[in-house]
């Protein structure tokens, strides 16, 4: 009976894309869940087209799916008009693969890859009938596994989760495993488990650990309950990405999702330091892959994908040091089997520019700028190693090769932030603008395009920006109105149009990214009142949330608008990434300063990293290290 | 050089809709190696085009695309099929690839979509709505025209659907095989169709499951003792009798009796017309 369906055919001819619900894509893995000993639900909560976009998910999925004894399958948030039907019918939870329920598997693993999906997880929890905190839960109920970048500050969710991966997936999965069947072979229990569990490096089991609170609100003490529990959690690290193994036969999803292709990729970590980045920390040190095994990878990929679009992913591609290699050697192979590339973080400069003369339609592209901030200084300040000189002049060599619509991507809000740097992204629109217009008028293709945008600025942890207070959302709006008013001053006006990003849901992201346990109970509160789907304006209910903060008197002045000292207590402050509290204040004052610190290429900075011995921090460069 | 593949689709792939499985075989293609030609331009496409869609939820043995293959490619039907077929997914067969003849000069390209002009559906009544169906049916069966009004692009339009249903035929036995024992998929075949109207204008068979590709299928075997009919309609730019026309007709002879949904469909077969005959799409 594998092809019965969770959902019955009346409900699937109700429901938007009933193709979201019904597994079975190409490269999906066939198993006999009578015949492994563990079931894994591998969960990226929230709907289908963003969650088959992610490529851990698909690294995971391979790596369980490697192990005879384990099956491992996917399910995602159900979209808003199922998760009613589902309710109402008291319909459990399914995988897509086995299309069974959630709640009998051994383990349930969440990715946590935006602070906006908290409610989403409740949502998965709930409907698969799994009680929401960790400590109701019993031997019928699956473990429940966090990882992903908001685990690395998992203590609004951390009453949800039963334990917390951090880091790098490839590394400690087998062990976890074999200690689950080890554990139950033996006859222990849920809490036996978990209790081992946390003697793997990289595990975070919080109800091991004890928080208490000055009367302040800030945190007196966090500790482990237990001798035996480690104080401090060390993230993951694959040492070598080459000896890693890596999908080949990637998920093809039969509907078209957010990232409709191939990913292959390129590098983890990244060497820039900039110091609003959450990712250019966490993911620290920057490890490469060879041009060669990458060669190999990307002609398997295609074969057993059959995609047209292949993405080469990486924090910042223009630092990958075998990027001209790689391209040029696959420009061609691309071209013959109708494939095109995107390379998104792309630096533009002329081989930039020639690459994309090769992979894209001049005509019908753009090309993007993330300068983040409008002036130098400010630029100084993030340390976003880009200057006006680099944004013009690789602008005016895409102009020459035909190009006339550029992208700028900003953020409001920066610390230190003035009048004079929000009036700075204008100027450096019409600045660009004005670049175009340089070009003789027999070469030019009509009139440029130059569309600004602006993000506010969320301080994440493990950044130097940590302990920095955010502007408030009434301030953040006259940034706005300010910038739009310079727009429309400058010569070149009518060539810029600016965008700018919901202040509401920024908000709320910081309140959660730098958010303690305290957080936890308005989370479900607010889940209760409805809130699911919150990363989707559309069903962002902020007067919900607003409400449901008084009550539980969250304050953004505590969690966003204060400036925290540097003996405070952070709520992530047990979980080690390698980089260290001190470099990150040191960065922390030099940002004050408005002083740079050099990409990791040029010379190490001591951050910390090098204590894992790999990447980047062995390879000679200008200076020693000073840690 | 142009081939015709005829593909199944069952089980939950009947949840995809059209656009995904024209999506779906460009990959497949791709996968296979097959030297599919392009279109010139900056964003070349393969050169494809797929007959008529199937409604959500319906399987089907007779689904159709045509492409073109590259000028220099070599061409064995039967080695593109196993091709093709090694590139499927669970629920995916293919079930023919035919060579189609050069086209004459200075004609008009006659793709698969074009040339449609008849489809023959295997129905089965949804548990509850086997009696008012059936009833129906007969009702239907017997009269010679009925008109239904049918939303088209300037307005509302009459279409005498009866008139465009060319046969009516009754799967006798379905709870059992014509001497008594139990259907499975391997003696199905011999289960014969009694006709309640046939005016000749398809080739009706006289027993079920002649040559389709049904035992791949877990989903399309019927419940136990559920009625099941045979419909062959006009199908095609022309006059399209579509699953929901039949339905809205039916529950009009029947008067309330029955639901919205009140059957599964399954398509067996695609057809062109030649002479006043219908022939199938793949001959």
């Amino acid at each position: 009976m594998k092809n019965q369906l969770a959902l019955s055919d009346d409900i699937l001819l109700r429901v938007e894309k009933p193709a979201r619900y019904i597994g079975g894509e190409i490269n999906m893995v066939v198993k006999d869940p009578d015949k492994v000993d563990i079931r894994f639900a591998m969960c990226f909560p929230d709907v289908y087209e963003v969650g088959m976009s992610h490529l851990g998910i698909q690294i995971l999925y391979d790596l369980f799916n490697r192990r005879e004894d384990t099956y491992c399958e996917r399910v995602y948030s159900p979209w808003v008009d199922l998760d009613k039907i589902m309710r109402e019918e008291h319909i459990p939870l399914f995988t897509l693969e086995t299309q069974s329920p959630v709640k009998n598997f051994d383990f349930l693993g969440i990715t946590l890859q935006y602070e906006m999906c908290y409610t989403n997880v409740l949502q998965i929890l709930d409907l698969a009938g799994i009680p929401l905190h960790s400590e109701d839960r019993t031997e019928e109920d699956p473990i429940v596994i966090g990882g992903g970048p908001c685990s690395y500050n998992p203590e609004p969710i951390a009453d949800f989760f039963d334990f917390f991966y951090i880091g790098e997936g490839e590394t400690a999965y087998d062990e976890i495993l074999d200690l689950y069947k080890a554990n139950r072979a033996a006859g222990g229990t849920r809490r036996d488990f978990l209790r081992k569990v946390s003697h793997i490096e990289g595990m975070y089991v919080p109800s091991l650990y004890r928080v208490e609170y000055h009367e302040d609100g800030t945190i007196r003490s966090f500790a482990p309950i237990y001798d035996d529990v480690p104080a401090k959690v060390r993230k993951q690290v694959v040492r070598d990405l080459d000896s890693c193994v890596y999908p080949d036969k990637q998920l093809l999803p039969f509907l078209r999702v957010i990232q409709d292709r191939v990913v292959l990729e390129l590098q983890r970590g990244c060497t820039r330091g900039c110091r609003f980045c959450q990712a250019g920390m966490i993911y620290r040190p920057n490890r490469e892959r060879s041009v060669g095994h990458l060669l190999e990878m990307a002609k398997t990929l295609l074969d057993t994908s059959g995609q047209d679009e292949m993405n080469l992913s990486s924090l910042s591609s223009s630092d990958f040091s075998g990027l001209q290699e790689l391209v040029y050697a696959m420009i061609d192979e691309c071209r013959e089997r109708h494939v095109s590339l995107s390379l998104p973080s792309l630096r533009i400069d002329a081989f930039a520019v020639d690459v994309m003369q090769k992979v894209q339609d001049v005509n019908k592209s753009s090309i993007t700028f993330a300068p983040e901030a409008g002036t130098q200084r400010m630029r100084n300040v993030i340390n976003k190693g880009l200057t006006d000189e680099d944004i013009l002049s690789g602008a005016g060599k895409a102009f020459a090769a035909g190009w006339n619509k550029v992208k700028l991507y900003f953020m409001l809000g920066l610390p230190t932030e003035g009048d004079e740097d929000v009036k700075g992204i204008a100027q450096l629109g019409n600045a660009i603008a004005a670049e175009y217009y340089r070009l003789p008028k027999d070469q030019r293709h009509g009139r440029v395009n130059v569309t600004i945008s602006t993000s506010y600025f969320i301080a994440k942890p493990f950044t130097p920006f940590q302990w920095m207070p955010m502007i408030t959302k009434e301030h953040f709006l006259q940034n706005q109105r300010l910038l739009k008013a310079t727009v429309n001053e400058q010569l070149n006006a009518k060539s810029l149009e600016y965008h700018w990003h919901d202040a509401e849901t920024s908000e709320m992201e910081g309140i959660f990214a730098r958010g303690d346990r305290k957080i936890g109970p308005a989370i479900e509160e607010a889940y209760r009142r409805g809130c699911i789907y919150d990363a989707w304006v559309e069903h962002f209910h902020y007067d919900i949330w607003k409400d449901v903060l008084d009550r539980h008197g969250i304050t953004v002045e505590f969690y966003n608008l204060r400036e925290r000292a540097k003996d405070e207590i952070l709520p992530w402050d047990h979980i080690d990434i390698g980089v260290t509290k001190n470099f990150l204040y040191r960065e922390y004052e030099k940002a004050q300063r408005a002083e740079i610190t050099p990409n990791c290429m040029k010379q190490c900075s001591g951050c910390g990293a090098a204590a894992f011995g790999c990447g980047i921090c062995k390879q000679p460069r200008g200076k020693e290290e000073t840690v | 050089m142009n081939i015709r593949v005829c593909f199944a689709k069952y089980d939950r792939l009947r949840f995809l809709g059209h656009l995904d499985v024209m999506r779906y075989f460009q990959h497949a293609i791709a996968r296979s190696g097959i030297p599919i030609a392009y279109s010139q331009g900056f964003h070349p496409h393969m050169i494809m085009s797929f007959a008529q869609p199937l409604a959500l939820s319906m399987t089907s043995d007779g689904e159709y695309f045509d492409c073109e293959l590259a000028a220099d490619a070599e061409v064995d039907a039967e080695d593109l099929c196993e091709r093709l077929q090694a590139a499927m997914c669970d629920g995916f067969y293919i079930r023919s690839v035919t060579v189609l003849p050069e086209r004459e000069p200075n004609t008009r390209k006659q793709t698969g979509m074009s040339q449609i002009a008849g489809a023959m559906y295997l129905c089965e009544p949804l548990p509850g709505c086997e009696k008012a169906l059936t009833d129906a049916l007969s009702v239907f069966a017997g009269m010679t025209s009925y008109c239904i009004e049918k939303k088209a692009k300037n307005g509302m339009r009459a279409v005498d659907v009866r008139a465009g249903v060319h046969a009516i035929g009754i799967v006798k036995g379905s709870c059992c095989g014509a001497d008594g024992e139990e259907i499975t998929s391997e003696n199905e075949s011999g289960v014969r169709v009694e006709y309640l109207a046939d005016d000749g204008v398809f080739s009706v068979p006289e027993t079920l499951g002649e040559g389709w590709g049904r035992e791949h299928s877990e989903h399309a075997l019927h419940r136990d003792g559920a009625p099941r009919f045979v419909f062959a309609v006009d199908a095609g730019s022309e006059n399209n009798i579509s699953a929901e026309l039949i339905a809205t007709a039916l529950r009009q002879v029947a008067a309330g009796e029955l639901p919205e949904r009140c059957f599964t469909l399954h398509r067996m077969e695609l057809y062109r017309s030649m002479d006043g005959h219908m022939i199938s799409l793949s001959e």
